[in-house]
């Protein structure tokens, strides 16, 4: 029988993570830091992961992954008087189950990743950006989700390029 | 010019890199795409506060 709902929630330490399959071998990374690290990591406060999870059996269809970061300027920093790193929240993992792609599901844990950021994290504790690492087959996906790719050739050529969302524009 | 990142750590950028990054927070407008991902967002967030957890419905996707 197909599934009707998912949970969106925290990643909890009886969820089943060993099923959770992508399809493809350049995404085997973000499987295995799944079975291997995210629980650990969320319990330790390094990166925090919302899942989305059939909560019948707890299993995982998807999660993303976030960790507070900083963007380093080395020159041309816009901000008068400020020499120091820009604080922001980084996306480190994203990723849907295969059988679940296509279906805005990774739209979804970005507009969450978006809101816990903007309305949770930047009123309380200095906040600028949220960006993420992305892999160059994804740029387009992030910019439909509002993300801004840093327009550099070099940037634009990296395997992995940085795209950014400005909070305090938002 | 560079961008230098690792997964979980920061983002350095110099360079013609730095100067693009710098010029774009400065002068770049916001997506529409933000806006509506931040609704959503806060939509996810609401129902998030009084559950514990929000329901994704599958049906018609």
């Amino acid at each position: 029988m197909p599934l009707a709902k998912l949970a969106l929630r925290e990643l909890e330490p009886g969820d089943i993570v060993t099923r959770f399959s992508l399809g493809h071998a350049n995404l085997a990374p973000l499987k295995v830091f799944l079975r291997k690290k995210a629980k650990d990591y969320h319990t330790q406060n390094i990166a925090k992961t919302y899942v989305l999870a059939d909560e019948d059996k707890a299993q995982i269809y998807g999660y993303v992954s976030l960790v507070c970061s900083q963007v380093k300027l080395e020159v041309n920093n816009p901000v008068p008087d400020f020499p120091y790193d820009y604080p922001c929240v980084k996306i480190v993992r994203l990723a849907i189950d295969k059988e679940l792609k296509g279906k805005g599901l990774g739209k979804d844990l970005i507009s969450w990743s978006i809101s816990i950021s903007k309305e949770r994290i930047m009123p309380h504790v200095g906040c600028r950006f949220l960006v993420v690492d992305s892999k160059a087959s994804a740029i387009q996906f992030y910019e439909k989700c509002g993300f801004t790719l840093l327009d550099t050739e070099t940037n634009k050529a990296s395997a992995h390029p940085l795209l950014f969302l400005d909070l305090l524009k938002i | 010019m560079a961008v230098h990142t690792t997964v979980f750590g920061g983002v350095r950028l110099s360079g013609e890199d730095a100067k693009k990054f710098s010029n774009q927070i400065t002068y770049g407008r916001p997506k529409k795409a933000a806006a509506s991902a931040l609704a959503r967002g806060g939509k996810l967030l609401k129902e998030f506060d009084k559950k514990g957890f929000v329901t994704i419905s599958l049906k018609g996707r």
